[in-house]
């Protein structure tokens, strides 16, 4: 669930193609990608904010300044498919017209009364819905920053822009949690400065190596410090980064519409909201007093996701937001099928979801198989009209599982390695 | 504050039909009040005896076989008493109240329990239970002499009957139109023939009944009836005969379509209907019985599971996606 949400704060899809020479801009521009020659050095991190006319690269190269006010989504290197050699920036669009060079170095730079007024529960809430987990007060955290290239120029781009969101996630640690003690592990060739600006944060571990983190067990059995440490957090430099930025985007503007459906059949209207604004805090704002009982649904009625809690943020992905009153909510129940047929005539893949039902009902899943579930698309459309409300998209859901994990039901699934 | 928010949280679709299976069996009960009325305005208290104790009956054997075999009690979906009130239209008027009571037994038991409760009996319960109580005791179930006694404004002779016994030269006698509109003895629904056509034809537009299931059912016995009329046999009938008397109105619309026996696959049901047809008209011509419909319905119940395998329909067609 957490890593779903993780994976849809970040969710888009490359759609074009990347030339070194110049920049393409999709039909709807939700996001851009760009490309950085082998021979530059990327000045961005994922998560990280960038403003328009802002270089991607160091040394700054034509086609590689963002157009666009927006997020780093991801970046992704050599092994990837690019071409040779290049670095693929993907940059979410945001519509905050309001980022600036100057308050964007405000953002990360000031001290901890700009983070947005939150308390230390709902930071750390809003934190673990992101996927980072915040380490529990008392224990130790161990922050990794060594890079894998340590020649100057990777230093220097390290020191301005990176660290910087370094520091306010450790400045946010050290708000939430002020009893966590900040170890962080350097490379022993970093700059004076940076060894010094991050003593004034914890204890600074230099190191010769380049790859410290499949060494962490090694360093912690070293260290006569760590040892006596009651446990240990390890967090990357770059997530420490990421986690920050993402709680920031709220703050910093960047925004998404989002269609808000009173009721099946109610009107619905488009709001701009930030990206990880809660859903109770959506209804907040717009006066909405949610009821025990109803449904809030990201998406629409057929396909969508009913949510547990109103503690889960909003992000692109979820272009709606359903809500049924509890009067009108009406769930599938375990009942027999009184073969009226409905389901079947009404499937647009042309299946005997009946028969399908009854064998998935009594686990006979060969037949099941053989009446051809692997074409249901789940639209849901045969639950919908089913006279006594039974959970056929559900039975069918659960039959393709079944039938992934049985031998001898006639479906091979193949596992798709990484 | 956040302790308190409990939202539902179920699988999609969050959009579920409204229309469910008691709402449509009150419908079929609402759809049957004008032939009931009809009856009852012809046969009296005869009527409203059979009527009582077949839905009552069924009401009480539902329950009781309900409790035996663990199954909820199908009498809060109202399945019970539309079964007892299509049972009530097999009935000769003078039908003893024990009759009707072993007859409602019989359908629920043999034909909805015991196969696992509603929906989940390959056949028709009313037909089940009417074939049970005909077999068993034939005399009394002959519609042929049932309203010797009656004071009625029509002949109280059953039309199949009298085919059977005294050939073509009796078919002046009936007029179709007069058969139509319920000059005919024998069941006591038979006097309601027009008025379940056009109830029919209300439930049809309300997509309960499908309409292939009459429209092939009638076509199947018109198809039969004309080949048999072809062959010259003295005891045919002409067509419009066979379609108007006896049970072949009420059956076409009311019993064919049940939902626990009938094929899904829409062509699947024209064959259905075409070969109950058929039999029915070769039962009504050939057998021990002069009303062979629930027989008919009962053969071809046997063979839908066979021949109901396929696809419902073709796969929606989407548009072809050119790939540049």
């Amino acid at each position: 669930m957490i890593t779903e949400l993780y994976n849809q704060l970040f969710k888009t899809g490359f759609s074009c193609a990347i030339l070194p020479a110049g920049i393409e801009i999709l039909p709807t521009p939700e996001t851009i990608t760009l490309a950085i020659p082998p021979d530059r050095l990327p000045t961005v991190t994922e998560g990280q904010l960038v403003i328009s006319g802002e270089s991607l690269c160091t040394p700054p190269e034509p086609g590689s300044f963002s157009p666009i006010n927006g997020l780093v989504q991801s970046i992704l290197s050599r092994n990837c498919g690019a071409p040779k050699n290049h670095m693929l920036v993907t940059i979410i669009k945001g519509s905050g017209s309001d980022i600036t060079a100057r308050n964007k170095r405000k953002l990360l730079f000031e001290p901890s009364n700009d983070l947005p007024a939150l308390s230390s529960d709902e930071l750390r809430e809003r934190c673990a819905a992101c996927g980072f987990h915040l380490p529990i007060n008392n224990q130790s955290l161990l922050v990794m920053m060594v890079d894998e290239d340590i020649d100057r120029i990777t230093n220097r781009w390290y020191f301005e822009n990176e660290f910087d969101s370094v520091l306010t996630g450790l400045r946010l640690i050290k708000r939430i949690m002020p009893e966590t003690e900040i170890n962080i592990i350097l490379h022993k060739n970093s700059p004076a400065q940076k060894i010094r600006h991050c003593s004034e944060w914890g204890r600074v571990i230099t190191l010769p190596l380049h790859y410290p983190d499949v060494l962490v067990n090694c360093i912690i059995q070293r260290d006569q410090h760590l040892k006596k440490m009651r446990g240990i957090t390890v967090i990357g430099a770059r997530q420490c980064a990421t986690m920050v930025t993402s709680l920031m985007t709220g703050y910093a503007g960047i925004s998404f519409l989002l269609s808000f459906k009173n009721g099946l059949n109610g009107a619905s209207k488009l709001y701009e909201i930030p990206i990880g604004m809660t859903i109770g805090q959506f209804f907040s704002q717009i006066n909405y007093t949610p009821l025990s009982g109803m449904q809030i649904i990201i998406g629409g009625e057929m396909t969508g996701m009913a949510v547990h809690s109103l503690s889960q943020p909003l992000t692109p992905s979820a272009d709606s937001l359903l809500v049924i009153p509890p009067k009108a909510v009406r769930t599938p129940c375990n009942t027999t099928c009184i073969n009226c047929g409905k389901c079947s005539h009404a499937c647009p893949a042309g299946l005997r979801i009946d028969l399908i039902g009854k064998c998935i009902e009594r686990k006979l899943i060969q037949e099941a198989v053989r009446l051809g579930i692997s074409d249901c698309i789940e639209c849901g459309i045969c639950t919908a009209v089913c006279r006594v409300r039974r959970p056929l998209a559900h039975l069918v859901s659960f039959g393709k599982s079944l039938a992934s994990r049985s031998t001898n039901s006639g479906v091979v699934t193949e596992k798709v390695k990484q | 504050m956040k302790n308190q928010f409990h939202p539902v949280v179920s699988f999609k679709p969050f959009r579920l039909s409204v229309l469910q299976f008691h709402h449509i069996n009150y419908l079929l009960l609402l759809l049957l009040i004008p032939a009931t009325v009809q009856s009852l305005s012809l046969y009296g208290m005869y009527a409203a005896r059979i009527i009582g104790t077949a839905v009552g009956s069924c009401i009480l054997w539902d329950t009781l076989f309900g409790r035996i075999f663990g199954k909820p009690a199908g009498i809060y979906d109202g399945n019970a008493a539309v079964t007892g009130l299509l049972l009530a239209m097999l009935f000769p008027p003078f039908a003893p109240w024990w009759i009707v009571a072993v007859a409602a037994a019989a359908a629920m038991f043999l034909g909805k329990q015991l196969f696992g409760g509603t929906g989940a009996s390959p056949f028709n319960a009313v037909c089940l239970g009417w074939a049970v109580v005909t077999i068993s005791w034939s005399g009394i179930m002959d519609p042929s002499y049932g309203s010797v006694g009656l004071q009625l404004p029509f002949s109280i002779a059953y039309p199949l009957a009298e085919l059977r016994f005294h050939g073509n030269t009796i078919l002046e006698n009936f007029p179709t139109l007069a058969l139509l509109t319920g000059k005919q003895a024998g069941y006591i629904f038979s006097g309601a023939t027009l008025s379940l056509v056009i109830t029919g034809c209300i439930g049809i537009a309300f997509r309960i009944i499908p309409w292939r299931i009459p429209i092939s059912f009638l076509a199947g016995i018109a198809g039969t009836a004309c080949v048999i009329a072809i062959a010259g046999l003295p005891q045919s009938g002409t067509p419009l005969f066979h379609l108007c008397t006896g049970l072949s109105i009420p059956g076409a619309f009311f019993l064919a379509s049940d939902f626990s026996s009938r094929p899904v696959s829409p062509s699947v049901m024209i064959i259905y209907g075409v070969i109950a047809g058929a039999l029915t008209v070769l039962f009504r011509t050939w057998s021990i019985f002069p009303e062979g419909l629930p027989f008919a319905l009962l053969v071809v119940n046997i063979i839908v599971p066979l021949i109901d395998r396929g696809r419902s329909r073709k796969k929606t067609h989407l548009p072809e996606v050119v790939h540049l």
